[in-house]
């Protein structure tokens, strides 16, 4: 590799050196404010809960610190786009075969299938889009939206002349979730390319983007993963709005922070990344988590794991930051967040084990470490709000009996006083980094006096939201902890209406009553402790109006037109993200359009009986079983069966084929009314123009 | 064009003395006749509904010779048969006789916008070469060729909080943790009883 042997040390003791002096002086500070003399099991506890608290908000500050000073020296000389780059001279010889991988579970098929267009036309434009082949896996349990992938998938084929280069499956059996259906891939189809780039359902990436990346695998055969920083965009409630700016602000500095010290140890975040695959089929087939018979679990979150493997058969792991043209979009509203960080959050608590695996690099664990860390800290910190409550409550009680003199400007209390200054200090760094990086670009930010408005409100917004996920992300670890299994659900993405208020209030109604109740108590009962709990009760109070009021799309679009929260992919759109925001509003009404068509259009029934194949054969008494949902689909409408009646019928393929026949032959009278649009002709067509589902 | 039926269309017609009751259900049948062959999407209107009055007068003249089929399914079952076959003797990549092939020729047409530039081919038995010659390429692919790989996940040494566990799991059962519980909790008992007997005060 280009880079000499001894930058990685300096790095590397130069950056943990910082954060140990750090948690060092903090430590120190915070012995000083507990005072030495009694110092019992509560201020022990209290000592070793700070030092795990204290060291996350340092490394977080350690981050944004050297991806600052990275930035001020114009950028990192290694950072892979110049180290990797330049791959193939003059950048025009043909690129080796490239699978970009999409797998999919009940996502909006127009977005999905648009993204993919996008990106296909962006690989054409490039010039370099020869060896790529795009594949759409899909897991999708949803008939409607089963029948409507397939019908997207050809139109898009057909539209793009892309038979035979973009290829659609649905597996069968639905195991392992995303990380079996990328397994299920690697298997059938993994020894036919060198590279996969793997993408979420709502990712985007530019043909220069993925190009570049194939050209900087081919250059370094030991690089296994590049992962890019995907943007996010698209956003329009304003939660989304608050977070992509926040993201776009902050998330390059602390990207470059990261990849300071880890170098070729990067992470991988599951998508927006390319993967070479001989190793990573050879290396990175997910173990099963060590427990007793049914508690054997797969991971969940796979991502982590793999990089750990691929780094284990050693292979390097690079984060391309600087690279333009990668894109994903974030949750709408705090609901929908929160619902993904419990997904998260038992799958970092399962990679608890990997801590201990021997084999490991010290880098994959430190990976592991502050994935675990993210959610683990929000009951240590709840914890040691409730211990520095009770600290608090004694203290004053001794002095109120005077068994404790207190003087205003003892020891203890500038020690206090540092220490909270230090902490203050760490956790708004990377906000005044971020807004000294946004204002050198500020015109891309929508100027100097919204960016600076932006960001003030961004950091209301995080004081704000931080003590209300502490408190769900404690009931998460707590819910992990005992058992609890969370279902791999689909992310909603639309976010056309707000969040009902009910909801919200059944949600988070909860927290605002405790918050609400705790300040009067503090108030009433411990006066002398009220403003330094008041940030987070406050915080509290405002779960419920922050919830719902961020939830919807008028205040994000409000915002938006008074040049609040923008990011550059806002004042600058890319050309690969065209029209993809429009795509999903009539998605329901279109899912089930496609249903209709699938029973109804010669075509569609085609299509979906060619995608099955072979394979959907059936026993002669399977079909005696399914007969009597044919007729109840038929007479009762779709509306009678269940979804996995549904899907039966449509996986076999002597049952679409009856369906189909029925449907035309059987008079009015014996079919559901619901299937009367079926047989409204479709619109006439114009001339020169062929408009068709499939 | 050279439909086999066609000749079918005026005689059947003409011919048919359609009982009043019926009509209702035959103008259902036309509708539906004309709603299937819409989804084909014929470049050529005219010959849409040439081909709906042929299907019409041969199902009619069906219906002559055995009646007791209600029109709607009479009609539509025929015309589906006709395409259906006219499908599977279309030139095709596919096997002969295998049951997608009628699904796969469909694709092919549509693919290769066969309707759109050959509008009077529906339900024809003369193919333009041109065509044919599209047609026998392959042209569905649902997927490449499979090249199946081994990739199956291999045990992995968690380490010695993993043994530990293990251990615990294979070897401790309910009974040994309820009585280790059961102990330490009198023990604790014991403990706290003697202190607040002998030493709280």
């Amino acid at each position: 590799m280009l880079v000499p042997r001894d930058v990685l040390p300096v790095r590397r003791s130069l950056f943990f050196g910082l954060f140990l002096l750090l948690v060092g002086v903090g430590t120190w500070l915070m012995l000083e404010a507990l005072g030495a003399p009694g110092f019992g099991v509560r201020r022990l506890l209290l000592l070793g809960l700070f030092v795990f608290l204290f060291a996350q908000v340092v490394f977080g500050g350690c981050l944004a610190l050297f991806g600052f000073l990275e930035w001020a020296r114009g950028g990192d000389a290694y950072e892979p786009s110049r180290l990797l780059g330049g791959g193939s001279a003059g950048g025009e010889l043909a690129l080796p075969a490239t699978a970009i991988v999409m797998p999919i579970c009940n996502e909006p098929v127009a977005r999905v299938f648009g993204a993919i267009r996008n990106m296909w036309r962006s690989l054409a434009a490039s010039g370099r889009g020869g060896g790529f082949d795009f594949f759409v896996l899909s897991d999708s349990r949803s008939p409607e939206i089963w029948a409507a992938e397939e019908q997207a998938w050809f139109s898009l084929c057909k539209e793009e002349d892309a038979f035979g280069r973009i290829f659609y499956r649905k597996r069968r059996l639905s195991t392992h979730g995303k990380s079996g259906n990328i397994a299920d891939f690697c298997r059938r189809w993994g020894s036919q390319y060198r590279y996969m780039v793997v993408l979420d359902a709502d990712s985007v990436l530019s043909g220069k983007l993925l190009a570049w990346m194939v050209e900087a695998m081919e250059a370094n055969p030991k690089a296994g993963i590049i992962q890019t920083v995907p943007r996010l965009v698209h956003g329009r409630t304003l939660f989304r709005r608050i977070q992509q700016f926040s993201a776009s602000l902050m998330g390059p500095l602390f990207a470059a922070g990261s990849h300071y010290w880890h170098f070729a140890s990067g992470p991988y975040w599951g998508h927006n990344a390319i993967l070479r695959l001989a190793p990573f089929i050879a290396s990175c087939a997910l173990p099963d988590l060590p427990g007793p018979g049914r508690l054997r679990l797969h991971i969940m979150s796979h991502d982590t794991v793999e990089t750990a493997l691929m780094r284990k058969a050693g292979y390097q792991a690079w984060l391309a930051y600087a690279q333009e043209g990668s894109y994903e979009e974030g949750p709408p509203h705090l609901t929908e967040s929160l619902g993904r960080d419990r997904r998260w959050c038992q799958g970092n608590l399962q990679h608890f084990w990997f801590l201990f695996a021997p084999g490991l690099r010290f880098s994959s664990r430190i990976h592991v470490y502050v994935g675990l860390l993210s959610y683990l800290s929000s009951p240590l910190w709840l914890l040691f709000l409730g211990l520095t409550t009770w600290e608090a409550y004694d203290v004053e009680r001794f002095a109120a009996l005077g068994a404790l003199v207190r003087r205003s400007g003892s020891l203890a209390d500038r020690a206090t006083a540092e220490l909270l200054g230090l902490t203050l200090l760490l956790l708004f760094l990377p906000k005044l980094f971020g807004l000294i990086r946004g204002l050198f670009q500020r015109k891309r930010f929508g100027g100097f006096l919204r960016l600076t408005a932006s960001a003030f409100l961004e950091l209301c917004f995080s004081a704000l939201l931080a003590p209300v996920l502490m408190l769900f992300y404690s009931r998460f670890v707590l819910l992990a902890s005992l058992g609890r299994q969370i279902p791999w659900r689909t992310q909603s993405r639309g976010e056309a209406e707000a969040l009902p208020l009910r909801a919200v209030a059944r949600d988070y109604g909860a927290i605002s009553l405790t918050g609400g109740l705790a300040l009067g108590l503090v108030s009433w009962g411990m006066p002398f402790f009220f403003w330094p709990l008041f940030p987070i009760l406050f915080a509290w109070l405002c779960a419920v109006p922050l919830a719902w009021l961020t939830s919807g799309s008028r205040l994000g679009d409000l915002a938006r037109k008074a040049g609040l929260f923008l990011t550059p992919e806002e004042t600058t759109p890319p050309a690969e993200l065209a029209g993809l925001d429009l795509l999903g509003d009539k998605e329901g009404r279109e899912n089930v359009q496609a249903l209709l068509s699938l029973m109804a259009d010669p075509l569609a029934n085609a299509l979906h009986l060619a995608l099955l194949g072979k394979r959907g054969k059936r026993s002669e008494r399977t079909r005696e079983a399914l007969r009597p949902l044919e007729r109840r689909l038929l007479e009762e409408g779709p509306g009678a069966l269940a979804p996995r009646e549904l899907a039966a019928l449509l996986s076999d393929p002597a049952s679409v084929r009856s369906l189909h026949a029925r449907l035309w032959t059987q008079p009015q009278s014996q079919l559901h009314p619901a299937w009367e649009s079926a047989f409204v002709p479709p619109p006439a067509r114009a001339d020169g123009s062929r408009s068709s589902s499939c | 064009m050279d439909l086999p039926f066609l000749s079918l269309t005026v005689e059947a017609v003409d011919s048919a003395r359609l009982p009043r009751e019926t009509l209702a259900d035959w103008r259902e049948a036309a509708a539906r006749l004309d709603a299937y062959l819409a989804y084909w999407k014929l470049a050529d209107p005219l010959y849409q509904r040439i081909v709906g009055a042929s299907l019409l007068a041969l199902a009619i003249r069906e219906q002559e010779r055995s009646p007791g089929h209600p029109p709607v399914e009479l009609t539509l079952k025929l015309a589906q048969e006709r395409v259906t076959d006219w499908l599977e003797g279309l030139p095709s990549a596919s096997e002969e006789g295998s049951l997608e092939r009628a699904a796969v020729a469909a694709l092919s047409l549509a693919r290769n916008g066969g309707l759109d530039r050959w509008p009077r081919v529906f339900l024809s038995p003369d193919i333009p070469p041109e065509l044919a010659q599209r047609l026998r390429e392959p042209s569905f692919q649902a997927g490449p060729a499979l090249r199946i790989s081994h990739m199956v996940s291999r045990p992995i040494d968690y380490g010695p909080f993993a043994r530990l566990a293990r251990e615990a799991w294979e070897q401790v059962g309910w009974k040994e943790v309820g009585a280790i519980l059961v102990f330490w909790i009198g023990l604790f008992g014991l403990a706290c009883a003697l202190y607040f007997l002998f030493f709280s005060s």
